[in-house]
């Protein structure tokens, strides 16, 4: 693990140089360059956190809580994940309303995934009351 | 497992080190081409390499975001 933080770190020193470079003449190629060390880190990083989410689901199931529950919560981790790198591409171009209907649309729908949630809350309250 | 696990990482980073090599040569290969195209006075031409090189990038980008949001829904359940 702490090999490949090393590995990216100076990646992304020579990234940072390189997108320097080419933006003098070719701006976009920059940008595409910058989005392109993103995903290239995140797939990285992404590759190692499966061991995490495992440990997770082991507790989770040890704890003897539904499995069910910890569905939704992982799957609105994803889409954060998701929107947030897509509004920070589109902040990087500069289309800032882009990104902010990005964000909007991400809000909401993670706020559809987790309702289901808190309705069992509710039902959980409503049955001990 | 140790040893198991660092050659596969690294095989993994060295792979994607070369798409952020590639679209660096890519952009310095199409500034240069434009200089070249403009100094000799064809700018439709000098435009024209511009547009294919942000084209051929961003078809790379492209492929790999895909390749990031898939790594992201088996991740996360989706």
């Amino acid at each position: 693990m702490e090999a490949e933080l090393f590995r990216i770190a100076v990646i992304g020193i020579v990234a940072a140089i390189l997108a320097v470079i080419i933006s003098e003449k070719k701006p976009e190629l920059g940008l595409l360059l910058g989005l392109a060390f993103g995903i290239v880190v995140l797939v990285v990083a992404f590759s190692k956190a499966g061991a995490i989410i495992e440990v997770l689901e082991d507790t989770v199931s040890k704890a003897g809580i539904d499995g069910n529950l910890l569905v939704p919560v992982l799957k609105v981790t994803g889409m954060a994940y998701v929107t947030q790198f897509s509004v920070d591409a589109c902040r990087d171009v500069g289309q800032n309303s882009i990104a902010g209907k990005v964000e909007t649309v991400g809000k909401i729908m993670m706020l559809a995934v987790a309702v289901p949630i808190a309705t069992s809350l509710i039902r959980i309250i409503s049955s001990l009351i | 497992m140790h040893g198991g696990i660092v050659p596969c990482a690294g095989e993994e980073a060295g792979m994607d080190v070369d798409l952020i090599f590639k679209i660096a040569a890519i952009g310095i290969l199409v500034s240069i081409l434009n200089i070249v195209l403009s100094k000799s006075g064809r700018e439709e031409m000098a435009m024209m390499t511009t547009l294919a090189g942000v084209v051929v990038v961003l078809l790379m980008v492209a492929k790999e975001i895909v390749n990031l949001f898939n790594t992201v829904k088996t991740l996360f359940g989706f």
